[in-house]
């Protein structure tokens, strides 16, 4: 049962690792660029800096060449084959001396300045850029969760004063085997909502709206509790964060890489009267090595904050889907979360919630921002389709675990279904899958040969009344119209159909027009 | 003489390789059976937690139930049954009939409208209810703990080791009381 979160987990250890080999390239080019560009091209770095006096003194006297003979980069006597070898002055214009281009690094020989570039300058600068990752890394690590609980308002609370919250959440810390209790907050927002961080099951807060507490019956509670459990036992808010914090870094050195390739173009372009090594022998396969490296970089520039903002969201993805198999396994009570999924969903559709924080939104278990699509999830978005969700809980119903969750999983992703344009597939029927429905008769007929217990059927038929409600929130959202048939079926029509619709009950043939923005009952 | 040094080395480094591995195994297999205790212990932590609530409840209860002294007593004997040193076979079963008591009582609830509208009442009602839920989980958790510890005891080449170290398989938390795991019957008169 637990080998798919292991599963699960490795595949998100993979995208993390490509995320920071992208980083650390991007790193690497940056460096390597620069150290190519300084080596070859200039040979005095990538900016033109004033000469002091003292400066152009040093490298015009004949002790500093003394001196410059000893150190690693020079030989003696004078070799033909390295640039710039000759020490003395005769060949020297007075200009160049007062140019800081006859420094120790303008003494390498080609192969040399190609190891220096691409196994010690690109190294550092991947080094950087870890360095970079690393420190941003630690200040999330530390203060990451209390970042979120205070741009949400959170309060932190106690038992005594919400002793059900505080047992649900005790309940799901004894199902899920945490180390610790979570610290519990409530955020003074009317809106239904919640979400969990923390550094690691040791270090941990779960938040919940009031709104959830005043909406939601026990069940539900405790799906949507066991949920951010679940995203504190996979540590779900780390890896994130460890994901967010590379996309920044990302796109941060992305911007360093185009500052850096931009000004050095500039500077080739500007500072050509100093280049006067245009030519000299090997000067062609020195350019194209620049060209590669060049290209190299504005490829990586465009493709790598795009990716890595890719891998984001697909990882966000995959890990709410993580944390609502794992919710199940932890309850195995898969229509706690369905429902509770459904009204929030229906709630943000009735009530669009204004102001919503950006940063604390993909946090939380629905995502507000997300809801004006509940069928289909861009690459961009930080949650998987609503309808999905709902779909793969209660088609596990009848059978909570792991396996299940991604049998259902692949056949609803896999289908691409639209959970309210296609008959449902599953048993436990839900209502909003047929375009007309009966309000008193039940959707699904269970089949004759499993004769159910009157309490299961009560049970059944309880929740067939919750979806149809909630199902119809998302029907009406989604501008569905609503006619009814002379018999008293509702007819739940997707907007601008025209056509012929049967009656479900009555069969009568009723004729759909559109006019004027309304639908029409003929 | 030198390639008897070599394959000397050779046969050094698998043995300290595999000294590494039967360690680490081991102390896996340690680390599993403490959670295992622990689990089981959570249990119990639950169950004491529910024993201590009972006094609570019946006398909140008792202004209000005055015909219903024979649940009450049923629920009150139940517990103390419950709490009296035994075997862990006997435990079970009076924990199973405190249950079915509480259960029992919850029904008889329903037709107690004054009851249902005390603040007290409802209190309580929540902490029973959550601690009923909280043995269930605890239970649960027990079996999945115990699954991965049998599962790694089992699997090879975990077995080899765990067979060299003595570790015995746990037993699942299972219903003692057969009569719940049968499927409810259905008549349709």
């Amino acid at each position: 049962m637990f080998e798919l979160v292991r599963r699960n987990k490795r595949r998100s250890i993979i995208l993390a690792f490509i995320m920071l080999t992208l980083m650390l390239a991007v790193g690497y080019i940056i460096g390597a660029f620069l150290a190519y560009f300084f080596y070859v091209i200039t040979g005095q770095g990538v900016y033109e800096t004033q000469t002091t006096y003292q400066q152009s003194q040093r490298f015009s006297s004949p002790q500093y060449y003394k001196y410059q003979y000893h150190n690693r980069y020079s030989t003696y006597p004078y070799d033909r084959n390295r640039f710039d070898s000759y020490p003395y002055s005769s060949q020297r214009t007075s200009r160049e001396y007062h140019s800081r281009r006859y420094n120790e690094y303008s003494q390498l020989t080609i192969e040399e300045v190609y190891f220096y570039t691409f196994c010690y300058w690109g190294p550092v600068g991947s080094l950087v850029a870890f360095a970079v990752w690393f420190i941003q890394m630690l200040v999330a690590y530390y203060s990451g969760g209390n970042i979120l609980l205070s741009l949400s308002n959170a309060q932190k609370i106690t038992k005594n004063d919400h002793p059900q919250l505080y047992n649900v959440v005790e309940e799901m810390k004894i199902a899920g085997r945490l180390p610790a209790m979570p610290e519990i907050y409530i955020i003074d927002d009317p809106a239904m909502n919640a979400f969990a961080t923390g550094r690691s099951p040791e270090h941990s807060a779960v938040a919940v709206t009031r709104g959830l507490l005043t909406y939601m019956n026990r069940d539900q509670l405790q799906g949507v509790i066991a949920h951010e459990i679940s995203h504190i036992i996979n540590r779900d808010t780390m890896y994130m964060t460890m994901l967010a914090v590379s996309v920044g870094t990302i796109i941060l050195l992305v911007e360093g890489l185009r500052t850096v390739v931009g000004s050095a173009i500039r500077g080739a372009v500007y500072g050509g009267r100093y280049t006067s090594r245009r030519d000299r022998e090997g000067f062609g396969a020195i350019l194209i090595v620049l060209v590669i490296i060049y290209i190299f970089a504005l490829i990586l520039s465009v493709v790598a904050p795009l990716l890595a903002m890719v891998i984001y969201f697909a990882s966000s993805r995959r890990r709410e889907y993580l944390a609502d198999a794992t919710s199940v396994v932890l309850t195995r009570h898969p229509e706690g979360l369905a429902s509770a999924l459904e009204k929030i969903a229906s709630s943000y559709i009735a009530n669009p919630v204004k102001e919503v924080n950006k940063l604390v939104a993909p946090m939380y278990i629905v995502n507000p921002l997300e809801l004006n699509n509940l069928s289909t999830s861009s690459i961009f978005s930080t949650h998987p389709p609503l309808e999905k969700r709902i779909q793969i809980l209660r088609a596990i119903a009848k059978n909570p675990s792991f396996a299940n969750y991604e049998q259902a999983w692949k056949q609803i992703e896999g289908k691409r279904t639209n959970l309210l344009s296609t008959p449902p597939t599953y048993e436990t029927g839900l209502p909003t899958g047929a375009v007309a429905s009966d309000s008193a008769k039940p959707l699904t007929q269970q089949s004759p040969t499993t004769p159910l217990h009157p309490m299961q059927q009560n049970i059944d038929t309880d929740i067939r009344k919750n979806a149809r409600s909630a199902g119809n929130a998302l029907l009406k959202a989604q501008k569905y119209r609503f006619l009814k048939c002379h018999c008293g079926v509702f007819l739940k029509i997707p907007p601008s159909y025209k056509g012929k619709v049967t009656c479900p009950r009555c069969k009568y043939l009723h004729i759909i027009e559109y006019r004027l923005g309304q639908h029409i009952l003929l | 003489m030198a390639t008897l040094n070599f394959i000397l080395i050779a046969i050094l480094i698998l043995i300290i390789l595999f000294v590494v591995y039967v360690i680490s195994v081991y102390n896996r297999l340690i680390r599993l059976m403490n959670e295992v205790k622990n689990a089981w212990a959570q249990i119990d932590v639950q169950l004491k937690r529910r024993h201590d609530l009972i006094p609570n409840l019946v006398e909140t209860v008792k202004g209000y139930m005055q015909h219903e002294r024979a649940t009450l007593e049923r629920i009150t004997e139940a517990r103390n049954l419950a709490m009296r040193p035994g075997t862990v076979g006997e435990r079970a079963q009076a924990e199973q009939q405190l249950t079915q008591a509480l259960r029992n009582f919850f029904v008889v609830v329903e037709n107690y409208p004054d009851l249902k509208a005390n603040q007290n009442f409802l209190a309580l009602q929540e902490e029973l209810t959550s601690t009923e839920n909280r043995i269930s989980f605890a239970r649960q958790a027990y079996n999945d703990v115990v699954m991965t510890y049998n599962n790694a005891i089992q699997m090879f080449p975990t077995n080899i080791i765990a067979s060299m170290f003595g570790f015995k398989q746990e037993s699942f938390f299972e219903i003692e009381d057969v009569r719940e795991r049968e499927v409810p019957k259905v008549s349709f008169h």
